[in-house]
């Protein structure tokens, strides 16, 4: 894959969607809650 | 019929390959001691055939292999990391997508290929355990306990990056997960490559440069990076962290609140890096006393196993068990990636029935972790005849004693003897040895021996029976997992640092085993017992016999940058290279004054990259 293409692709698929994902859902769940007593996640195994 | 099954870990750092036969490992080892490429990411081909050797085995013997992580979940994390970082993460996206592409997301398949490349035999089948499982696996299985709770901490594998999990027999629950990109060992690997060190590999040197400095900016971490529940949970604040966008740990955002750019790797050490040091180290010892509080309210255990890099914090641990959360904490001596093979294989091995046949025994599975592989002495004369290496054999004890005595007089030691350790540590098989109580110690190994920087303290390896004469250690540290405080009764009274500061502190005999006792009075334990590595327990009787201590230096036998040595001829290279006086190989013992000239034709020192 060319440099060039991976550019491409980047700036016509990976950035509209991870716009779109952020503005529904931040998939890397960035927020800070000072008022959560808890950042645990149950362990789906 | 014994059943095989083989783990691998590779592709990321530190790849390598673990047997186990019923249920307890039987080989296990680096790639990286085989191509003597420090930290090896390669498929470990070399440690295959080795673990597949050291049994008499052929692939066709085994019945399953298991690789250490999940690559079509991690490949999803990627995806997700790539979403998330947009549109920031371009230079990442060009750099990592074309081998996830091609070969990491079906690596199970490209590893099915470098196993039929090997002509071992016939293929068999290969599946993946998560990361999280492999590490928790590895700490768990191997371990004394019937059960216990288990807590992982690392950087990544798949999404888990801290895991709390319950086991019970040959059973491991998942319990709850904190998820990339919330990592505390990548909020420490954030330190560490700001501090200008290498990141998955310059860690532990942040770690032994913390006591030098004053957690001053503690407040800030916790304010700014590092939102901690009381619980030990944890989220980072992305806005300083660079690793989602993929080419360095951090940016501008760390250089502002930390007062200026990163130190370049080299540079010389200032204030601030021993104390960022000392603050991310406070810090996370914080977040790991919560976690591990968090682990017993969860599981109701007494008993504690640990593993993942976070694991081979040593410091941290050395907090977990002085303050009393568990009764007993057991560490996996391969507690980073490599570990992961043997975590994979046990996984799989306990899925296909094996069972625990050491739980009971008051010890662990690990063979004192000397799982890698052995020379005969038939195999070392042979190396020495041929090299017309000056020589003398010596019967074990006389071996011992004769070393023991060159220790005492202050010569230091190459010591190579019997199986090789499985993990970062040397433990008594391929270790650099020398007279603890001297003063001077610590500086000639650490310029004159290992070539490494002044600031970095060694460590001491003990009688088990007598560890509590030289440390507030409340349970054994059989793999220099564990730091403990030397205790009261060694130390020197009357010590005046007379306005000394930074990496000047560690001249200053704080102890009666100044070598080993760093500036705050700890020190990083190995205790020996006789059923753990003879030799190395015969060697420190006799040192005890010699000197009334048994305490001594034990560094890696390898030089800065270098693997640890694995077969005899790097083991007389290094003794060559370098100011070490003695070498006993095996059955022979070789003084540096009997050996002709070394030459080489280039100089060595250019050709090990700095670790």
């Amino acid at each position: 894959m060319s440099k060039f293409l991976l550019t491409i692709a980047y700036g016509l698929l990976v950035v509209p969607a991870g716009l779109v994902t952020r503005v529904l859902r931040d998939p890397m769940h960035r927020s800070w809650s000072r008022r959560r007593k808890s950042y645990w996640q149950n362990s789906a195994g | 019929m014994s059943d095989l099954v083989l783990g691998i870990s590779a592709y990321y750092h530190d790849s390598a390959a673990a047997l186990v036969c019923d249920g307890r490992p039987v080989a296990a080892a680096q790639e990286e001691r085989f191509t003597r490429r420090r930290h090896d990411s390669a498929f470990p081909a070399h440690a295959v055939a080795y673990t597949l050797g050291e049994v008499g085995a052929t692939l066709a013997d085994v019945s399953a292999i298991a690789y250490y992580e999940d690559p079509a979940l991690k490949f999803r994390r990627v995806l997700a990391t790539y979403l998330g970082a947009a549109p920031f993460g371009l230079a990442s996206f060009r750099d990592t997508l074309p081998d996830w592409w091609t070969s990491k997301r079906r690596v199970v398949d490209v590893i099915g290929h470098e196993l039929a490349g090997l002509d071992l035999g016939r293929v068999p089948e290969i599946s993946h355990r998560r990361h999280h499982e492999s590490h928790a696996a590895s700490a768990f299985f191997v371990s004394p306990y019937e059960s216990a709770a288990v807590l992982c901490i690392d950087g990544v594998g798949e999404w888990a990056t801290t895991t709390i999990w319950h086991g019970q027999g040959t059973r491991l629950k998942p319990l709850v997960e904190i998820r990339f990109p919330h990592s505390l060992g990548l909020l420490y690997s954030a330190f560490t490559y700001f501090c200008g060190f290498k990141v998955d590999s310059g860690e532990y040197k942040l770690m032994g440069l913390a006591p030098y400095g004053e957690p001053r900016y503690a407040d800030l971490i916790r304010e700014r990076l590092i939102d901690i529940k009381e619980d030990g949970s944890f989220r980072l604040n992305m806005r300083y962290f660079e690793y989602l966008r993929g080419q360095v740990m951090t940016g501008r955002g760390f250089e502002k609140l930390f007062g200026g750019p990163r130190r370049e790797p080299e540079a010389e050490l200032t204030r601030r890096e021993f104390d960022l040091a000392a603050s991310v180290q406070l810090v996370t010892e914080e977040a790991v006393l919560k976690l591990a509080r968090t682990a017993r309210k969860l599981t109701g255990e007494s008993r504690l196993c640990l593993a993942g890099g976070v694991a081979l914090n040593c410091v941290a641990n050395g907090k977990i068990i002085a303050d009393s959360i568990f009764d007993e904490v057991w560490v996996q001596p391969a507690a980073g990636d490599a570990g992961g093979a043997l975590g994979a294989a046990l996984a799989v091995a306990m899925d296909r029935g094996a069972g625990r046949a050491h739980v009971g025994t008051g010890r662990d599975a690990m063979s004192g972790a000397l799982l890698g592989p052995a020379y005969s002495d038939d195999q070392i004369a042979a190396y020495l005849t041929a090299g017309g290496i000056p020589y003398r054999r010596l019967e074990p004890a006389a071996l011992a004693a004769e070393v023991a005595k060159a220790i005492a007089a202050g010569k230091v030691v190459g010591w190579f003897q019997g199986r090789m350790e499985f993990g970062p540590r040397a433990l008594g098989a391929r270790s650099i040895l020398g007279d603890a109580r001297d003063p001077q110690t610590q500086s000639v190994m650490n310029l004159k021996i290992k070539f490494r920087e002044s600031f970095r303290p060694f460590a001491p390896s003990v009688l088990a029976d007598d560890a509590k004469d030289f440390f507030d250690l409340p349970q054994d540290s059989p793999y220099m997992l564990v730091v403990a405080p030397v205790a009261e009764a060694a130390r020197r009274t009357g010590v005046a640092d007379s306005g000394l500061t930074g990496v000047d502190l560690l001249k200053v005999p704080r102890s009666v085993i100044p070598a080993v006792t760093h500036v705050d009075y700890s020190a990083r334990v190995q205790t020996v017992r006789h059923r753990d590595n003879p030799a190395y327990h015969q060697l420190l009787l006799a040192l005890k016999e010699e000197t009334g201590s048994s305490v001594v230096v034990n560094t890696s036998f390898n030089v800065r940058g270098e693997p640890i040595v694995n077969k005899p001829h790097e083991a007389y290279t290094c003794f060559m290279r370098t100011n070490i006086d003695l070498l006993a190989l095996g059955g022979f013992l070789l003084r540096k004054s009997d050996q002709p000239e070394w030459k080489e034709e280039l100089d060595w020192r250019t050709e090990v990259p700095l670790d």
